[in-house]
């Protein structure tokens, strides 16, 4: 009775270890920091398209992954810079002021990586500067991926819960649970001039 | 017959115990003379090594960050301007002005201020027994030679790196000399004849062997044997002696301990301090000199520090990301810097030179080079030095510089630095509106020339992976009209 207890002990001690390197194991590249690494590519058809309306049968939509928004490191990475390049001068800390907010599920250009990346790159009509030039094509993607964990569009055991550094700030990010996104119309006052 | 062979042992190993402590000991006192005569006249160093070759310079300091040079300069073709010649003489003279150490480029003589001190003061500075150091290529140069300490807590240039040094050597010696009189005494404990010890066992024995004989129980230690007083009283008095001495010395420290406190904390209540704002960040030093009448005059420069000899300077420190910690080991000791929490010190230089200094609390992946220099000026020259500062970047002058300054403020240099006079005011990175002046660049990381400034803009992850500067895709032609203009910022 002792000997089978004992055995069950030291199996269940066995399941219970090597759970537990499990769990470890697959944490290991939660934290990676890549800081020399290729962006995502962009191909001549996977670009975002600016109207609905395509000649011919319609192409199905491509949308570009976007590694980073598996990293830990490069969200918080992406918070820093939405922060240093003002880009909270606008939509606050996701909230939204002059700009739109970014921590809902309402999305007037599009959700995809790709369409996050295109309308800070190319700007929009009414306010958004294009940040083409201006930014490395890295640490836009770094941004792109964290403006999508606003509104819990990353893994969960990705998105950040700590800036990296020794001020909390504040965090809208680890606040919000995976939402639906929706394409929202384009207000009037936004559309592209003709 | 018990004891023998314990004896023994014992032997044995305070033998190799004393051959570890004779070693070290020699180690230690051969260190203190080493150090003695590299801490002598530098002329006389000078004059029995005059010429030094490039493995030698690799052996004493920055090894990498010259070998990174060569490197560079391989890679661009550059000529190599390693080589080293002349003793410190020829290069603190008028010559030396355009020398260049570890591939720095050569400045005009005329700029007093960056190329040191003046030639009549360096004959002065020579001729005196002190190691003094202008702010000069030469000077930088001769420090690479390790003809001094620039990065050296015994080798202070200011008043309170003096009293922390002094302090040090009390400790140092006393420590040494104790560790010197335990060990004898412990040899000579383990080295004299134990004759009591041998003379009580037989008289342990024969007492047992009378009680065996009169039929009586045989007790192991009979109560009549005891060691005799005379024998108790030396022991007694050593511990005594002992105990006593180490309490003197312990409040001797804690005197010494408090009076260098003191005299560290007097500076502060000293008068005409020059107030110098410092924003230690990951990873490097943002320098402001504010001026509150005037704030146009602002004076914001980066990892290079000017200070004025013989006048306190009141340190503002204070740190956006994590904990710092600024430390110039010839001035005085370390200060942390805590985020949140801004921290005034005060620290002050008495000699003329150029001293190093590094963050000292860990504070994530280029800790290590996150370095910084204080260059201590007389008085005028400071002055000299601070009104060039004050004035904007200078306007580029040739096509060249004209277009690197609208590639400048076209690309992603201007949304983090500023320049001063144009329209690139970002203040998250370091302010380059005279770049050109100082030595390094990447807080310490590298001599600024062309070759580093343009793999450190095209690739600055490479030289120092996980720092703020992103990789920057910038053209051939582009690069080099942007190099031209930054190298028109002195």
């Amino acid at each position: 009775m002792t000997k089978n207890n004992g055995r069950m002990r030291s199996a269940s001690f066995m399941a219970f270890s090597a759970a537990f390197a499990l769990i470890c194991i697959g944490g290991c590249q939660r934290e990676e920091r890549p800081f020399r690494v290729a962006v995502p590519y962009i191909g001549p058809q996977d670009g975002p398209r600016l109207s609905t309306l395509q000649p011919g049968p319609e192409m199905p939509v491509k949308h570009v992954r976007n590694d980073y928004e598996d990293n830990a490191w490069v969200l918080s990475e992406g918070k820093r810079l939405f922060q240093l390049y003002n880009c909270s001068g606008c939509h606050f800390n996701g909230g939204g002021g002059m700009g739109p907010p970014l921590m809902d599920q309402k999305w007037i250009y599009g959700s995809a990586p790709e369409q996050i990346f295109s309308t800070i790159m190319e700007g929009r009509p009414n306010g958004m500067p294009s940040f083409r030039g201006k930014i490395p094509d890295q640490q836009v993607w770094q941004i792109a991926a964290y403006v999508r964990s606003m509104s819990g569009l990353v893994p969960i055991d990705a998105a950040t819960n700590r800036n990296d550094d020794i001020h909390p700030g504040v965090q809208p990010e680890n606040s919000r649970k995976n939402v639906v996104p929706l394409q929202s119309s384009i207000p009037p006052a936004a559309e592209m001039p003709l | 017959m018990i004891l023998g062979p314990r004896i023994i042992t014992a032997r044995g190993s305070g033998g190799v115990c004393l051959l570890v402590a004779t070693v070290c000991a020699a180690a230690v006192l051969a260190g203190g003379r080493a150090r003695a005569a590299t801490t002598g006249v530098v002329t006389a160093v000078n004059a029995t090594s005059p010429t030094r070759t490039i493995p030698a310079v690799l052996g004493t300091t920055n090894s990498s960050m010259l070998l990174g040079t060569t490197a560079t300069q391989m890679i661009l073709g550059m000529p190599d301007r390693l080589e080293t010649t002349g003793s410190l003489e020829t290069q603190l003279s008028g010559t030396a002005s355009t020398a260049t150490g570890y591939g720095v480029q050569p400045r005009s003589s005329g700029e007093q201020f960056s190329t040191g001190l003046s030639s009549g003061k360096r004959e002065q500075a020579s001729s005196s027994s002190q190691a003094v150091f202008g702010p000069s290529d030469a000077a930088t140069k001769a420090s690479v030679f390790g003809t001094t300490n620039t990065q050296s807590a015994i080798d202070p240039a200011g008043r309170q790196a003096y009293h922390i040094d002094k302090l040090y050597w009390m400790y140092f010696w006393t420590l040494a000399s104790i560790y010197v009189v335990v060990l004898a005494v412990l040899g000579w404990a383990l080295l004299r004849r134990r004759r009591n010890i041998f003379d009580q066992e037989q008289e342990l024995r024969a007492h047992q062997a009378q009680l065996r004989e009169a039929g009586e129980p045989v007790r192991l230690a009979p109560a009549d044997v005891v060691i005799p007083r005379h024998l108790e009283k030396g022991p007694v008095m050593v511990v005594a002696a002992a105990v006593a001495v180490t309490v003197v010395l312990l409040w001797v420290f804690l005197i010494g301990d408090f009076a260098t406190g003191r005299t560290l904390n007097a500076l502060a209540s000293e008068k005409n301090p020059l107030a110098i704002k410092v924003n230690a960040q990951q990873w490097w030093w943002e320098i402001k000199y504010p001026d509150e009448v005037t704030t146009s005059n602002t004076v914001t420069t980066a990892n290079e520090i000017y200070i004025p000899i013989g006048r306190p300077i009141r340190l503002e420190t204070q740190s956006p990301d994590v904990i710092h910690s600024f430390w110039v080991p010839n001035l005085a000791g370390k200060h942390d810097i805590i985020p949140g929490y801004p921290v005034t010190f005060f620290l002050q230089a008495d000699k003329v030179g150029t001293y190093w200094g590094q963050c000292a609390e860990f504070c994530g992946h280029q800790h290590a080079k996150m370095r910084f220099s204080v260059t201590a000026l007389p008085e005028d020259e400071f002055q000299a030095w601070l009104s060039t500062q004050r004035q904007s970047a200078p306007s580029p002058s040739t096509e060249s510089q004209k277009r690197g300054q609208q590639v400048f403020l076209g690309a992603s240099c201007a949304m983090c630095h500023s320049i001063s006079g144009t329209q690139a005011m970002a203040t998250v990175g370091p302010n380059l509106s005279h770049i050109a002046s100082r030595s390094m660049i990447a807080a310490g990381s590298l001599p600024n020339n062309r070759g580093n400034l343009a793999g450190w803009i095209l690739d600055a992850q490479h030289i120092k992976p996980g720092c703020r500067m992103p990789q920057n895709n910038i053209p051939a032609d582009d690069l080099e009209a942007l190099l031209d203009y930054l190298e028109s910022l002195k």
